[in-house]
């Protein structure tokens, strides 16, 4: 009886070690879609209003057909009356994965009791990785504005110390991670406030991760702005060590 | 008349030159035959781009095959028809598939006109694509972080076998990956890597330009290597994952990614917590030639020596043996010797307790974790073999398998150290030193004695017939280096393979290049345990023709008076001496207990037979 209890106990000391040791499997949110059951649901008869909470500029370069803006910078009152409708259901996406913990309009739609609010995962990116069509109200020319990583830009500033740091994340991730000395223009406000930015002075843009700055890059420099250069991996690139952006 | 023929060869060259200069409104190709097209030109005709576009690769093209959407000139002038988007893909279908799957596409929202951006006056540059793509791509991804530290600098300098951006990355299909996905990080590193070994594993690019052809194979020895290989590449690092994927410059170079200076780094994007030494850590090792590391090459002349020394003694002794065993069974079927001594009556039944229930219990932990161990280990060094696919995909892939590896060395690490114990109480009964150098060296102990060096010549002699078969006490010489193979296996195994779990936390013992060390005496020593006990332990305890199929009493835990008498006669006539033998005799093993005992012990020697098959089949055909 002894030993039984004995063999007992060391197979589950195994099985909790074993338990311990086997990957966690993270289980998906409820409210989140996927790209094909977006799909789906856009050819049903009660589709979804979709929604990019993006930029202006970003969604006026390309967005899912029928979507409309709302970006998370500036929600607006708009986010009210999307609360009020409380039948059909809305679907939000970003660039990539949409945080709904930083993004106002997901929290105030929450917060204003509408039900059916989903998060298409991955985003934009991966509504394309899927092959599904796109619209575009006008795309702006991408222009070849060099991408430097932050050891370049560290050489740039000691040959030209004027240069202008231009930050457009988010006021609230600046809130977090501020870069000394940069001008912060969100992204969703650049097509505002393009006109604040000095034009005697290199420009040098940063965004998160540097998927979005060649845009903002491309559309300054049609406006005149002195874009030279761009951070490579964005802001995160300065903040972590190891971080070297998508082009290594 | 000399000047009446140059007249005349001027005139015919003008001629034709009129007939392959198109006019102007030619611009439009076909459709500028036609009068909607005709019509553009009468209001683009000073546009910049009318000039070079009819001697531009599109030259040949109306202006509606692109700018399409426009049915009537009138409305387009009012403003109530504009051309639609540019689709290239209507005619480059193709390659417009493709891209719209890329990076560029999916990700920043470029189209053709962001590379292509002079549209109207392209050109096609026969030979020179992977130049071009040079040139394009450096307008975004700066020459001087790209180009200039590696392939792309020496390719511009004139070396073909170099890479041009788009050898690497494609033109039109650079891959599209989120890294936040496993499975995309895994994509990743496989064509990365891939795209390395495409052309650093031919060996007539590396005779060229002076490069080692083997640093593929070498890359392969290693852990990352096995891993990546066995079809698990998201657990590992790959070719860039070290050498990053633009900043190649020879480890002498203070810029280069492998610099001394800049190691320690790479090394810490994947592993934390180490000492610095850890980056001594040697990523292609070549056991071959001292230069590399001495070290490495002295452990394995060592491995090697070991391994061929042990297997020559026990692999000709088991065919002596099996040799005189078998030429004894025929002489005894044929009635030239006299049968077997016949049991007394009051024995019929009765057997003798060889080993405990703790012992067998043992046993059988350590044949489940030993064979654990192969069965996950294995693939790993024979990661090329498609067995080692499937083996580990048995365990649930190479993570699962590490873990698997990992509990079963737990396991024998315990077994290891309870024997330790054991040994220590039955040399210190009571923890009294007294007599425990006699006991050390007595016939109860599994340490080697001088008799057992007699035992091994009296064995020699009689597989010549140049004697009797010596008489052995409790414990044979062959036995008694199982025994110790085992710790001495242990001892190296186990540190090795620690020193494998945890190599950030060796670091702070040893330098990096020690992992390199525990790696290929892990892996040889693993070898040599695998197949000394599935070839030698396994024919001088169950195959030798006297015990063929199997001699099971190391589970049933007991046996025959006979066979005691017969192999152990030493021992018998000691246990008879001393009183003890009654005292050891049990009834023999109930049905359940035969019938387990034969039914594992029976399995766990097929699974040793074909993995060692496996093992062969590995080693002759990889």
């Amino acid at each position: 009886m002894k030993k039984m209890r004995g063999l007992i106990g060391l197979i589950a000391v195994v099985l909790v070690i074993a338990g311990c040791l086997s990957p966690s499997r993270e289980r998906p949110r409820e409210n989140v879609l996927t790209a094909s059951e977006l799909q789906t649901m856009l050819r049903e008869d009660n589709p979804p209003r979709v929604i990019y909470t993006g930029s202006l500029l970003e969604w006026r370069d390309v967005h899912l057909p029928n979507s409309r803006c709302l970006p998370c910078d500036a929600p607006g009152k708009d986010v009210r009356l999307l609360a009020a409708d409380r039948i059909t259901p809305l679907v939000l996406y970003g660039n990539g994965p949409l945080s709904q913990e930083t993004c106002p309009v997901y929290a105030g739609l929450k917060r204003a009791g509408k039900p059916l609010v989903y998060v298409l995962s991955g985003g934009l990116t991966a509504w394309r990785r899927s092959g599904f069509a796109t619209a575009s109200e006008e795309r702006i020319p991408r222009l070849a504005v060099p991408g430097i990583s932050k050891d370049t830009l560290r050489e740039y500033f000691q040959k030209r110390k004027e240069t202008l740091i231009l930050d457009i994340r988010s006021v609230a991730a600046v809130r977090i991670r501020p870069i000394p000395g940069a001008l912060n223009i969100p992204m969703a406000r650049l097509h505002e406030r393009y006109g604040d930015i000095p034009l005697d002075r290199p420009v040098v843009v940063v965004d998160d991760d540097g998927t979005r700055d060649l845009l903002a890059a491309s559309y300054m420099l049609r406006k005149g702005v002195p874009v030279t250069a761009r951070l490579r991996g964005g802001a995160v690139t300065l903040f972590h060590a190891g971080a070297e952006g998508g082009n290594r | 008349m000399r000047k009446e023929i140059f007249t005349r060869i001027l005139c015919l060259i003008f001629t034709a030159g009129l007939l392959f200069i198109p006019p102007a409104w030619a611009v439009n190709g076909q459709e500028a035959t036609g009068e909607g097209s005709l019509q553009c030109l009468n209001c683009h005709r000073d546009e910049p781009f009318a000039a070079a576009f009819s001697r531009s690769v599109h030259g040949n093209n109306g202006c509606l095959s692109c700018h399409r959407g426009i049915t009537s000139p009138e409305k387009h002038m009012t403003g109530e028809e504009k051309p639609q988007l540019l689709s290239c893909g209507a005619c480059h279908g193709g390659i417009s598939g493709r891209y719209e799957k890329s990076y560029h596409a999916v990700y920043q929202n470029m189209t053709c006109r962001d590379c292509h951006r002079n549209i109207h006056a392209l050109q096609k540059k026969d030979g020179e694509i992977r130049k071009n793509a040079v040139q394009t791509c450096t307008g975004c991804h700066p020459y001087a972080e790209y180009g200039a530290l590696g392939h792309t600098g020496k390719f511009l300098e004139g070396n073909r076998d170099a890479a041009s951006c788009s050898d690497c990355h494609g033109i039109h299909d650079t891959p599209a990956y989120d890294t936040a996905l496993p499975r995309d990080r895994a994509a990743m590193r496989i064509s990365t890597t891939g795209k390395c070994k495409s052309c650093h594993a031919d060996p007539a690019l590396a005779k060229r330009n002076h490069l080692s052809a083997s640093v593929i194979e070498r890359y392969g020895e290693t852990y990352h290597g096995k891993v990546y290989n066995v079809g698990y590449p998201e657990l590992v690092a790959g070719c860039a994952d070290c050498h990053t994927g633009h900043n190649i410059l020879p480890p002498e170079n203070r810029r280069s990614a492998l610099a001394p200076v800049h190691l320690a780094e790479r090394c810490a994007r994947c592993h934390q917590g180490f000492h610095p030494r850890f980056a001594r850590y040697i990523g292609h090792p070549d056991y071959s030639t001292p230069e590399q590391s001495p070290a490495l090459f002295i452990t394995n002349i060592f491995m090697i020596a070991l391994l061929a020394g042990t297997f020559l003694f026990f692999w000709v002794h088991s065919l002596l043996w099996w040799r005189k065993v078998y030429s004894l069974k025929c002489r005894e079927r044929r009635g030239y010797l006299k049968p077997r001594a016949i049991i007394p009556e009051c024995d019929i039944g009765r057997q003798v307790q060889r080993f405990t229930p703790v012992e067998r219990g043992m046993h059988v932990a350590l044949i489940l974790s030993f064979f654990t161990l192969v069965m996950t280990g294995f693939p790993l060094k024979y990661h090329d073999t498609a067995w080692s696919k499937v083996l580990i995909g048995f365990f649930g892939g190479a993570d699962m398998a590490g873990i698997f590896h990992r509990i079963a060395a737990v396991v024998l690490i315990g077994l290891f150290l309870y024997t330790l114990w054991l040994s220590l109480r039955f040399l210190f009964p009571g923890w009294k030193a007294t007599g425990w150098l006699g006991r050390l060296f007595g016939p109860d102990s599994l340490c080697p004695n001088l008799k057992d060096l007699q035992d091994i010549k009296g064995m020699f002699l009689w597989f010549f017939n140049r004697g009797e078969m010596p008489r052995f006490d409790r414990w044979t010489y062959w036995e008694k280096f199982d025994f110790l193979a085992v710790f001495w296996g242990m001892t190296v195994i186990g540190g090795s393979g620690l020193t494998l779990w945890f190599p950030e936390a060796a670091s702070y013992v040893f330098p990096g290049w020690v992992v390199n060390v525990a790696a290929l005496v892990h892996s040889e020593e693993a070898f040599l345990a695998a197949i000394f006990i599935f070839t030698v332990h396994f024919f001088n305890n169950h195959l030798v023709p006297n015990k063929f199929p199997l001699e099971d009493n190391i589970f049933t835990g007991r046996y025959s008076i006979e066979a005691l008498r017969e192999e152990r006669p030493l021992e018998y006539e000691r246990l008879v001496e001393e009183g003890r033998l009654e005292g050891m005799k049990r009834p023999a093993p109930g049905i359940v207990t035969q019938f387990l005992s034969s039914a594992f012990g029976l399995m766990s020697l097929l699974l040793g037979l074909f993995l060692t098959a496996l093992i062969f089949w590995a080693v002759i055909f990889y």
